[in-house]
């Protein structure tokens, strides 16, 4: 025993301290778990997008009909544009007033601890249970916003959910409330490390705050940006609890993005290959989003 | 370099230390004051307005809350029975122990494992370690609704149906792939030299690791577990789907699942559910927030 | 490559992962046409003891659920060694554990089915045709709208359970204005008294025209039956929609939008009226009988004064018909379960006189049995209103009437056609062809793909 345990060790201690060993050896948990309880699953999803089964019923292998499918179905073809303008308005704006509250939060006063935490508190309380808050803010009978402007303004409001346009409307309002804190604090973050010399050359050179802001800022943090930016888009190109807890797709499926009416076709109408199908159209989309942002990322 | 910062412009690896977020110049121009007034009421009005909301509904008695008449910003009378029948009506108790514990070991397994993987596809050379890296964030992109079917047939094949397991073995599933990549952005940061110049001092690379690298990685394994922890607190459709036993769910799903009564909201319960749910993860937030931001700017850029 | 194929490759590496009972086994069962197992011998074996699931919905009478509990706790009691829980999920979430289960062919023993679901997870119920009969045989029978959504192609494979009957929920005072404190009875007269209320109180009548599950599906499809329009003939595979009875219909709809209802109708689900009733902002709307006994006392709106001035009446009745449809529960024994024989007697043992009646007592008046057995049982006399909506079982139909029910219809119901239908026509009258093609055109798709 005493003999072999220097040799034992020496041999495991070769083993981890290759390069090659070692980092195979650290990345197999993580890969054992992904590969269980993702990319099997995953696997599992990939197929039924290639057959017609249904929950409950027979599954026969129909190759890509559901994606030849897809693009007859008006219902679909309103989703997709559904999914791509409320991704792309809430993303811009989100965007925005994110680096606005940036710039609100950079500015140095007394309990401005506070008040970043207090900002952040959308993006953590459970969406689903905000959302509830939302929908009773909302609600045709009770809104609090109809109610303010028939009180102060003597102006009726919309049916926020009821009519097509402003359902809409309301559901980026939501996303964009839960999802400017996430831009405001990163920017923030991001803010915090432009050199502090940069912003003394621009005021030497007689620039004002705005133009600093514009020419030293932006400029430097652009890679935050950008990272920023992917992520929200990843996020919220596959939402799915706000429309889900606030319209369910309606009013006549008006509001449905990809992620509600795969649920809606799928779950609702136990066509799961078809759900699957709609879902899966949501990945190559990402993909080509990616790939452009690194790239550009890459380019600087 | 005088200031040092985890953000890595140029692309060249930087040392990240002392990550606070420091503190700027004070304001000098009252122009600057009055803009900054402006902006921080307006944004504190537009996202701490349905808070307000939540604590008004919860606190008012229905016959007001049903009531046109009455106005909705204001309480006449304060009653707690919203409160006292979560607390005493439903396992919210429960609820908030088990969402606890699942969020605690989810985030706990994922953090090890994205910080072994992270430092595996960062800093050991071999084969596929670049292709391994992309397969991982690109897994970060399949969409949940895509998932959840199949991963409850795995599930079910694992009989962890109905079984905290079943949460803490998949939430790492969308928390691994953000914290590796967050983490191989903060390891690539660390200069080479420390860890080499340890290895020459002795120590084995496994040692260097632990105890030059990862000390050094900390506000980048804080903003990782910060992140974990938010995501896996306000997980649903996994938790909708894979438990059915009342003593067994968490928040998000309680109190959605068993507040909505058919066709009728139990609205007073159903706010105060959400605003005793969001707590937890308040205080850590405030406790932590200058540390997740500075690091998750910093790992994210060098992905 | 041939699906059995990609399954067995797919099978060998789930068995791997997975350990117990391949993935391959559990794709057959969802998958594959395999008959149902046969009938557990009708003496069950309790001997060794075990555990029992049941999934059913949070109701809206939080008594109604704990006298489930009591109920099932009370059949364990009499079985040692078994224990039996009730897990309890939100109405809107209910399908999503049922899907969920039935793909990974496990979970709750016993599943509380709504409308017809019996019908789209067919291969996952167990044969209950023994419990249905001595039920029907000892209790009463059960209706034939009951009987239509448990019963598929000759097969029992739910037990119909109960029903949460449908009435008009309206104010006394305000109608009685008008000159009809008992209601109105057709669809001509709610359009031209809704429109006088509407007009002298400013209170309309109000009603889902959103996605919402059971009001909107309950009104509309019971406008569109109660003028003769049917999305299908008998076969329950030609289409039908397209007839003057249902151009009928959507005109009495739109008629109903520009002069009587509630204008924001179209963002409804199936809280809103209930919220719009309990805020004195409508005369009258179509649900079940929460609304009315929320405001009872002891309830959480407990409002005397609106109790007071809340009357029932039946669904009202047009041309052709007087219908509606009603939510209806089944218990389903699923075919994963490990006892099936006692998943059964427990079923069964809920269905029994005695303990049905408690449970009717504790739901307050909002639940039905599937049939006319308990007509006169005393929660009826004891509270008129509330006889209104027991009264109203019998009108049921359901989607896809006067076919059977299918996969086809349930999908029209759950995408929400016929209601997206009236909803379109309320918003462009004009355009009441051009949207009853369109409609027509979704359905034939639908009924077009094999079954």
């Amino acid at each position: 025993m005493a003999a072999t345990t220097p040799a034992l060790t020496r041999m495991t201690s070769g083993v981890l301290d290759r390069e090659r060993s070692l980092g195979y050896i650290l990345l197999v948990p993580a890969l054992v778990i992904l590969g269980i309880f993702l990319a099997y699953p995953f696997a599992f999803g990939l197929w039924l997008s290639l057959t017609d089964a249904t929950i409950g019923g027979d599954a026969h292998f129909v190759g890509l009909a559901q994606f030849r499918f897809l693009p007859k179905d008006p219902i679909f073809v309103r989703t997709l544009a559904n999914t791509f303008v409320y991704t792309f308005v809430t993303v811009i704006i989100k965007f925005g007033l994110g680096l606005v509250m940036a710039a609100v939060l950079n500015v140095n006063y007394r309990f401005n601890q506070f008040v970043r935490s207090a900002m952040l508190l959308p993006y953590i309380v459970p969406t689903v249970l905000s959302t509830l808050a939302w929908l009773w803010m909302f609600d045709p009978t009770y809104s609090v916003f109809n109610w303010s402007l028939l009180h102060w303004f003597g102006v009726r409001g919309p049916y926020w959910l009821g009519q097509g346009n402003w359902a809409m409307v309301s559901l980026m309002l939501v996303n964009i409330w839960r999802g400017t804190p996430f831009f405001g604090v990163l920017l923030l973050a991001a803010m915090q490390t432009v050199p502090q010399d940069l912003y003394e050359a621009a005021a030497v050179d007689g620039a004002t705050a705005f133009r600093r802001w514009l020419y030293v800022t932006i400029p430097t943090i652009r890679p935050v940006i950008m990272i920023t930016t992917l992520l929200s888009i990843i996020l919220t190109f596959a939402d799915f609890q706000i429309i889900y807890v606030l319209t369910r797709g309606g009013p006549v499926n008006s509001t449905h993005v990809l992620s509600t009416y795969a649920f809606q076709v799928g779950i609702q109408g136990t066509e799961i290959g078809t759900g699957a199908a709609i879902s899966l159209v949501m990945f190559p989309i990402l993909c080509v989003t990616v790939a452009v942002v690194l790239w550009l990322l890459r380019r600087d | 370099m005088a200031t040092a910062k985890g953000l890595n412009v140029e692309g060249r690896p930087q040392p990240v230390v002392a990550l606070g977020i420091r503190p700027r110049a004070r304001v000098r121009r009252p122009a600057e004051a009055v803009l900054a007034i402006t902006g921080t009421t307006f944004f504190l009005v537009f996202m701490l307005f349905p808070f307000y909301w939540m604590l008004v509904v919860s606190l008012k008695t229905n016959t007001e809350l049903y009531s046109l008449a009455s106005n909705p910003y204001l309480l006449t009378s304060v009653t707690i029975d919203h409160f006292r029948f979560l607390l005493t009506q439903t396992p919210f108790l429960r609820w908030l122990l088990n969402t606890t514990l699942v969020t605690v070991v989810a985030t706990g397994i994922s953090l090890a494992l994205s910080i072994m993987a992270g430092y595996s596809l960062a800093r050991l050379r071999y084969r596929g370690a670049g292709l391994i890296g992309w397969g991982v964030f690109i897994t970060y992109l399949i969409p949940p609704t895509l998932l959840f079917l199949p991963l409850t047939v795995v599930m079910a094949n694992l009989h962890l149906l109905n079984s905290l397991w079943s949460l803490m073995l998949s939430y790492p599933t969308f928390l691994i792939p953000f914290c590796t990549w967050l983490l191989m952005g903060y390891f690539k940061g660390i200069p080479r030299e420390l860890e080499e110049s340890g290895i020459v001092d002795g120590c084995t690379r496994l040692q260097a690791m632990l105890r030059i690298v990862l000390p050094l990685a900390v506000p980048g394994i804080l903003s990782a577990a910060i992140f974990a922890f938010t995501l896996s607190w306000n997980e649903y459709i996994y938790a909708l789907v894979f438990i059915s036993d009342s003593t067994l769910k968490t928040v998000p799903i309680g109190v959605t699942t068993e507040l909505i009564k058919g066709d009728f909201f139990f609205w007073g319960e159903l706010m105060a559910g959400a605003l005793l749910g969001s707590v937890p993860v308040a205080v850590l937030y405030s406790f932590f927030v200058e540390h997740f931001v500075s690091g998750l700017t910093a790992g994210a850029v060098k992905g | 490559m041939k699906r059995r194929q990609f399954l067995k490759q797919f099978g060998v590496a789930s068995a791997a992962l997975a350990g117990g009972p391949s993935l391959m086994a559990i794709l057959e069962a969802c998958g594959g046409g395999t008959a149902n197992a046969p009938n557990p011998s009708a003496t069950v074996n309790f001997a060794g003891g075990g555990e029992l699931h049941l999934l059913q919905w949070t109701s809206f009478v939080p008594e109604a659920d704990r006298k489930m509990k009591e109920l099932l706790s009370r059949w364990a009691g009499k079985h040692s060694g078994w224990t039996a829980t009730v897990d309890i999920i939100a109405s809107n979430d209910l399908q999503t554990k049922t899907s969920a289960a039935v793909l990974s062919q496990a979970g709750p023993d016993i599943i509380q089915m709504e409308y017809n679901w019996p019908w789209l997870y067919a291969q996952a119920c167990l044969d209950v045709g023994d419990v249905v009969d001595r039920v029907q045989k000892k209790v009463g029978p059960f209706y034939d709208s009951a009987k239509s959504q448990a019963l598929v192609k000759g097969r029992w494979l739910a037990v119909p359970f109960a029903f949460v009957p449908n009435g008009w929920v309206y104010r006394k005072d305000l109608w009685g204005q008008a000159g009809k404190p008992n209601f109105v009875d057709n669809h001509d007269d709610l359009l031209r008294v809704g429109t006088q209320v509407r007009a002298a109180t400013g209170k309309p009548v109000g009603e889902a025209l959103g996605h919402a599950y059971g009001d909107a599906t309950t009104m509309w499809y019971s406008t569109m039956w109660n003028y003769g329009g049917q999305e299908v003939q008998k076969d329950g595979k030609t289409v039908a929609l397209n007839s003057k009875e249902t151009k009928a219909a959507m005109q009495w709809a739109a008629d109903m939008w520009s002069k009587a209802l509630d204008q924001s109708g179209l963002s409804w689900d199936d809280s809103s009226n209930n919220k719009a009733y309990a805020a004195k902002a409508i005369s009258a709307t179509l649900n079940g009988a929460s609304i009315y006994i929320n405001t009872l006392p002891g309830h959480s709106l407990a409002d005397p004064d609106l109790s007071k001035v809340t009357s029932a009446a039946v669904p009202i009745k047009g041309p052709k018909a007087q219908s509606t449809i009603h939510l209806n529960f089944a218990h389903a024994v699923m075919k994963w379960t490990k006892n099936p024989g006692a998943a059964k007697d427990l079923v069964e043992f809920l269905m029994q006189k005695e303990n049905f009646s408690e449970f009717l007592d504790a739901a307050n008046g909002y639940d039905s049995y599937p049939g006319a057995a308990f007509d006169s049982h005393p929660i009826w006399a004891k509270d008129p209103v509330l006889k209104q909506f027991n009264d109203a079982v019998k009108l049921a139909r359901w989607p896809g009437w006067p076919g059977p029910p299918s996969k086809q219809s349930s999908k029209v119901q759950t995408s929400f056609i016929v209601v997206d239908m009236f909803a379109k026509v309320v918003q462009n009258p004009g355009q009441l062809d051009k949207i009853l093609s369109d409609t027509e055109g979704q359905l034939n798709t639908i009924y077009n793909q094999p079954a």
